[in-house]
């Protein structure tokens, strides 16, 4: 009599491929959400220049100081751009659409100077009484809207020659193309 | 007789499309290209205060009498140059190229100089900030390191107030 064998069980195995996919999207997210978040970029229609080095080796300590345009406030200078994006298409001169923000804290000038104080005594040299100059070797980055009126971006700078710091980048764009 | 075999054909297998690693992928793409625009095309131009002077826009008692000071006036007329009339002394320029032109020009002739000249940008309250990172990139482009920036006396008024 011919015995039928016993079927034999499939091995289920261990399928690595999804919990692989996973973690990659996952680093991915990370790696990316964890440098704009340090950054504390916000968005910004940078001005363009042809000129602009690329920022690839930002200093640790750097502070980065936003003026950017309220996009909650109504504004007719505010359109959407053929990519869906909301930009400035003229200069807004109202002042109360403009904001200056460091991590992502709305600041006005009192305040921003004496942020900026704070922030630059970290690294400060030695006061005139002692020799030096006061002056605090901590880098800025004024990253500025492109139709913004210079009247904002003058009383950062401002604000940082109040608190005797003189390392300032300005962000920039390249062209594209 | 021979006995007639009886053929099975191999069990065909369904030639299904797995979506899945298409799915991981675009996934992976979308998750990327939404978040890289932050990084992407942006820099920075080195804009440094001078050290040793005005640092608290203090007045100036010993002023430097040359200067190559470029001044940005606000004319709402103007679209070309972004609302900006160009002037160097009583000369005016009529696009960057031409200021650009005129930068060079100068800074040749100051190759030979012991001090070097400093260049000032003077620009209106309302002039957009392109237009001053415009002057900034020529002046970068020519390899004019010593520009600074015309100030009002010590600011103390709030950046919120009302005009």
């Amino acid at each position: 009599m011919k015995i039928k064998k016993a079927k034999m069980a499939e091995d289920p195995g261990f399928n690595m491929t999804p919990m692989i996919d996973v973690v990659f999207q996952l680093l991915i997210f990370f790696m990316l959400v964890t440098e704009v978040a340090a950054m504390e970029i916000e968005r910004v229609y940078l001005p363009i220049a042809t000129e602009a080095v690329e920022d690839d080796q930002p200093d640790k300590d750097r502070l980065i100081i936003n003026v950017v345009h309220d996009e909650d406030e109504e504004c007719n200078q505010l359109k959407t751009n053929d990519r869906g994006r909301i930009e400035l298409t003229n200069p807004c001169y109202i002042e109360k659409h403009w904001m200056v923000r460091i991590k992502r804290e709305t600041v006005n000038m009192e305040k921003l100077i004496q942020k900026l104080k704070i922030e630059g005594d970290t690294d400060r040299d030695p006061p005139p009484s002692s020799g030096g100059w006061g002056i605090s070797n901590r880098p800025v980055m004024i990253r500025g809207d492109a139709g913004a009126p210079y009247k904002f971006i003058e009383k950062v700078f401002s604000a940082c020659g109040r608190a005797k710091i003189w390392k300032i980048e300005i962000g920039a764009t390249k062209p594209a193309g | 007789m021979a006995r007639k075999e009886k053929r099975t054909l191999p069990e065909e297998k369904k030639d299904e499309l797995n979506m899945i690693p298409m799915i991981d992928v675009i996934f992976q793409l979308l998750i990327f290209f939404m978040l890289s625009p932050f990084k992407s095309l942006e820099g920075k131009l080195f804009s440094h205060l001078p050290k040793d002077k005005g640092l608290e826009s203090t007045v100036v008692v010993d002023p430097i009498i040359d200067e190559v000071r470029i001044q940005l006036i606000f004319d709402k007329s103007i679209k070309s140059t972004l609302f900006t009339r160009i002037k160097i002394g009583t000369r005016e320029f009529a696009s960057w190229p031409a200021l650009a032109g005129e930068l060079a020009s100068i800074h040749a002739s100051q190759a030979d100089a012991p001090r070097p000249i400093p260049f000032k940008i003077d620009p209106h309250p309302k002039v957009p900030f392109q237009s001053v990172v415009h002057v900034l990139n020529i002046c970068q482009s020519l390899g004019i390191d010593n520009v600074e920036f015309a100030a009002k006396s010590p600011v103390t008024e709030n950046l919120q107030s009302p005009e």
